[in-house]
């Protein structure tokens, strides 16, 4: 066996990774080097320490903004939760509902096509409102009842974000 | 009128089973439950505070959208840490930063390592109280390379074996296993030179 | 001379009435007015010394949220809106507000980056409560634009 061969086995019967025989075999080489044997125990002791002392972390950032983003993506995101009763019912309702959709669609058609500025207007919550006028723009919203704040955090790409810093803090 | 359950108060089988019927607050729980922890891993692997943040989010809502699957073989943490990782991974693949560097690849090739790597007794730790300890044990895992540290948490922090973390790289039981060995050599020789440095060891 | 006086004293009831008239209006777009105050600030990871900090109570709303810890005001502005009108605030070389009174305390308010729009947020804003739009900066940085209503 070669030596770095040799090595890896030994970190392979510290890791617990090898079978009975091969860890006997192992054990026999160690016996009678006592390199491997200060190998054996600094692997040990490295090990030790990397899965004792994992550095501990918290999120940066307040939990309830970390939720209301995950929310919106999940909200936005494609159906989920395959086969949930939910999806049950509406897919009844849907085929209940459709010959009151067609009518709808038609009236919702006949009231778009009068003259009008497209409202792009998003409803947040009954009186939040929010409308984006640029495509370059995506927005984050999140409402912190507790502080009385209401963000709208603009997320833009790295490209243009020179531009803004620019914009804004010169 | 119906009463609103204190969800804090509501055992994880029963918020995950709440979580798959498609209510968002038992999913709420479990975010705050298990967000630093989601957080903590994806930081582990990217070691870029905004992608970790952004990638463990990703991996609430492909949590959410893949609920179905979870059938509590291993627990929802268990669960939850291999969808970040997988994104993790993802992401280091997508940066082409899973790409060994050059000379590691001569070294992990060329035999042993300590051959070019002074072997450091890391013993005087003991000097150090717990919080000095992960902080510096931190900085070397920031000195390695993206395929080195990966290999580490997952072998270390994910507890994966060989042949599930060669499975997750692409690559084979062989490389994982002279991957690990490098990274805790080149980590207890970052760790040796940093006590050196602090007058720890001689 | 009766008739004189009668007739001054219409006059002068016809002045008062105008008079209370237009200021009963006046007071009225004052009642009806309201304060906004909006800032510039930057949100860093690290202290910029000489920079004017953000009041504390401000500071730590936005630190609960997010990341940065220091938190410095680049520029402020007062704006007075009587119902049913928009004010304009420049808060640096590019960058400015348009706000709008909607009546009742809801507001309107659009941002624009060299005079292009680029979102508009609306909602009733109540004394002690904030509106805040904000993006990303380079150098682990972030502006804020806080708004608030002081009376």
């Amino acid at each position: 066996m070669k030596e770095n061969e040799i090595e890896l086995k030994i970190q392979a019967l510290v890791d617990g990774e090898l079978t009975e025989s091969e860890a006997e075999q192992m054990r026999e080489c160690m016996d009678n080097d006592v390199r491997l044997q200060i190998l054996y125990a600094q692997l040990i002791q490295t090990k030790d320490l990397i899965s004792k002392y994992e550095m501990p972390r918290v999120l940066p950032e307040s939990g309830d903004f970390y939720w209301a983003k995950i929310a919106q993506e999940i909200r936005t995101g494609e159906p989920t939760n395959q086969g949930s009763n939910n999806s049950l019912v509406i897919k009844w309702l849907f085929h209940r509902l459709a010959p009151l959709l067609g009518i709808a669609t038609i009236v919702l058609l006949i009231t778009l096509q009068q003259p009008s500025v497209p409202d792009l207007a998003i409803e947040l919550e009954s009186d939040h409102e929010l409308e984006l006028l640029s495509d370059e723009i995506d927005v984050m919203t999140f409402n912190s009842v507790d502080d009385s704040m209401s963000i709208v955090w603009l997320e833009y790409s790295m490209d243009i974000q020179r531009d803004y810093m620019e914009l804004w803090l010169d | 009128m119906r009463e609103v359950p204190d969800y804090s108060t509501v055992d994880e089988p029963r918020l995950v089973d709440g979580a798959k019927s498609g209510d968002m607050q038992s999913f709420e729980e479990l975010v705050s439950r298990y967000r630093d922890r989601v957080y903590a891993r994806a930081y582990s692997i990217m070691r870029n505070e905004d992608l970790a943040v952004d990638l463990s989010q990703n991996a609430w809502v492909k949590a959410w959208q893949r609920l179905a699957q979870f059938h509590g073989d291993a627990s929802f943490a268990t669960w939850l840490n291999r969808i970040v990782t997988n994104l993790c991974l993802d992401e280091l693949r997508r940066q082409k930063r899973l790409r060994t560097d050059s000379i590691e690849e001569i070294e992990e090739a060329t035999g042993p390592v300590e051959n070019r790597m002074e072997i450091q007794d890391v013993d005087p730790i003991a000097k150090l109280n717990q919080k000095e300890l992960r902080e510096r044990i931190d900085d070397a895992m920031d000195k390695l390379s993206d395929s080195h540290r990966t290999v580490l948490v997952l072998y270390e922090y994910e507890q994966l074996e060989y042949k599930e973390i060669a499975d997750q790289m692409d690559t084979s039981v062989g490389t994982v296993m002279s991957r690990l060995f490098y990274a805790r050599k080149k980590l207890a020789a970052l760790l040796g030179e940093a006590l050196k440095r602090e007058g720890l060891i001689e | 001379m009766q008739i004189l006086s009668k007739y001054r004293l219409g006059k002068f009831s016809l002045f008062i009435a105008i008079l209370l008239f237009v200021g009963s209006g006046i007071a009225s777009d004052k009642a009806n007015s309201i304060e906004i105050r909006a800032a510039l600030v930057v949100g860093a990871s690290k202290e910029k010394k000489g920079a004017k900090k953000l009041s504390e109570s401000i500071r730590k709303r936005l630190a609960k949220v997010f990341k940065w810890r220091n938190y410095y005001r680049l520029s402020d502005k007062q704006l007075s809106i009587p119902v049913d009108k928009t004010k304009t605030a420049k808060l640096s070389k590019k960058a400015s507000i348009k706000v709008s009174n909607r009546k009742n305390g809801r507001v309107s308010v659009s941002l624009f980056s060299g005079g292009k729009e680029l979102i508009q947020k609306s909602q009733t804003l109540r004394i002690g409560s904030y509106m805040v739009l904000a993006g990303e900066s380079t150098g682990d940085s972030a502006w804020f634009i806080v708004i608030s209503k002081s009376n």
